[in-house]
């Protein structure tokens, strides 16, 4: 695998390779289709999070909400990309079981919960950040990013809801592994 | 909270953009390092940085007590976006773009008068420099740009929800924040 490959893999997608999932192969197989399959799986990881969080009452509702409708507009989007690429949507990979971490963070209370939506926002960060170096296609530069930037206020207003300094960097990479 | 319909066609051209980019399209080709064209990018953004900083120090003098905090840590950002870029422009053999006057910024500016003004016009500010880094990603050659571009775009994504949270508007209303709302 070329190391820039590995590099985007382990910036912001290492999870879904963690878990076995067919993010990383579909990432390995190289190309804009395996960058935004390993997207897609992680945003559809992030809506199953953020759906669980508010089911469980782990998340303030309005918060909640509002991040998780923008990630299945984001889930819609690079559905949406792969259909105009002449690939096919990979099955959904959105059960609260296929999200490694998840369990352990619901059953830890509410800042465990918010802490671990953090985390995931910041691997989906890295990852788009990654991506806006090995992307082939440039028509996919400015969507991508623009999914990018919505995370990032993902992270601002998370980080708010945990205390912490919202704009820690003046460049935002998201969650470098 | 209610979407401005403006903010629900802004998504929605990206969501379609998204479905337009099928594989026949023609792969980026890699003509050779164009650093002169990346300078010269780099300068456009360098410059929208200068104005940045220029609407937050005028801005400073107008927000309340309580808003400084945050106002003075975006600015303080925005400052080292611009010393990034100029490092990258003179890396690249290019002239840094210089910054004006206070004075000359201030006459550029609309009319600021009150917390609100500058708030709102911070806003707009920072939309519109998403919007220019966006816009660029597709121009620069040099993937480490891109990546930079994407970060700075994405840090003043993070001003807005500040701003917003300020403004006492909705902080982060698009899933596909284009600068365009």
């Amino acid at each position: 695998m070329p190391s820039s490959r590995r590099q985007l893999l382990l910036a912001g997608l290492a999870l879904p390779l963690a878990a076995g999932t067919p993010t990383a192969a579909a990432a390995a197989r190289g190309g804009d289709a395996g960058i935004v399959t390993a997207a897609l799986d992680l945003e559809r990881h992030a809506v199953t999070t953020y759906e669980q969080l508010l089911a469980r009452g782990l998340i303030e509702p309005g918060l909640g909400e509002r991040l998780r409708d923008h990630e299945r507009r984001h889930v819609s989007g690079l559905e949406r990309a792969l259909e105009g690429m002449g690939r096919e949507t990979p099955a959904g990979s959105g059960r609260p079981a296929q999200v490694p971490g998840l369990a352990r963070a619901l059953a830890g209370g509410r800042r465990a919960a918010v802490r671990f939506a953090l985390e995931l926002e910041g691997r989906l960060v890295a990852g788009y950040f990654a991506a806006q170096g090995e992307l082939e296609n440039p028509r996919l530069l400015l969507p991508l990013a623009s999914i990018m930037a919505s995370e990032g206020q993902h992270l601002a207003l998370l980080r708010r809801e945990l205390g912490l300094d919202p704009i820690p960097s003046a460049f935002e990479r998201g969650t470098q592994r | 909270m209610r979407t401005s319909r403006r903010t629900l066609l802004a998504g929605a051209g990206v969501a379609v953009a998204l479905g337009a980019c099928g594989e026949d399209d023609a792969p980026r080709r890699e003509a050779g390092a164009r650093s002169a064209g990346d300078a010269r990018l780099l300068n456009r953004a360098l410059a929208l940085e200068h104005t940045a900083v220029a609407a937050y120090d005028l801005g400073a003098q107008l927000v309340r007590a309580r808003e400084l905090g945050p106002w003075r840590a975006i600015a303080e950002q925005e400052r080292e976006h611009a010393r990034r870029l100029s490092q990258l422009v003179r890396e690249r053999g290019g002239r840094p773009a210089q910054a004006r006057l206070p004075e000359e910024y201030e006459r550029s500016f609309p009319r600021l008068r009150t917390p609100g003004d500058a708030l709102r016009f911070a806003a707009d500010l920072e939309n519109r420099i998403v919007r220019s880094y966006l816009e660029s990603l597709a121009k620069l050659r040099d993937p480490a740009l891109r990546r930079l571009a994407a970060a700075i775009a994405t840090s003043e994504a993070e001003h807005l929800v500040l701003l917003g949270e300020l403004r006492g508007v909705d902080p982060a209303p698009d899933a596909f924040v284009t600068g365009t709302t």
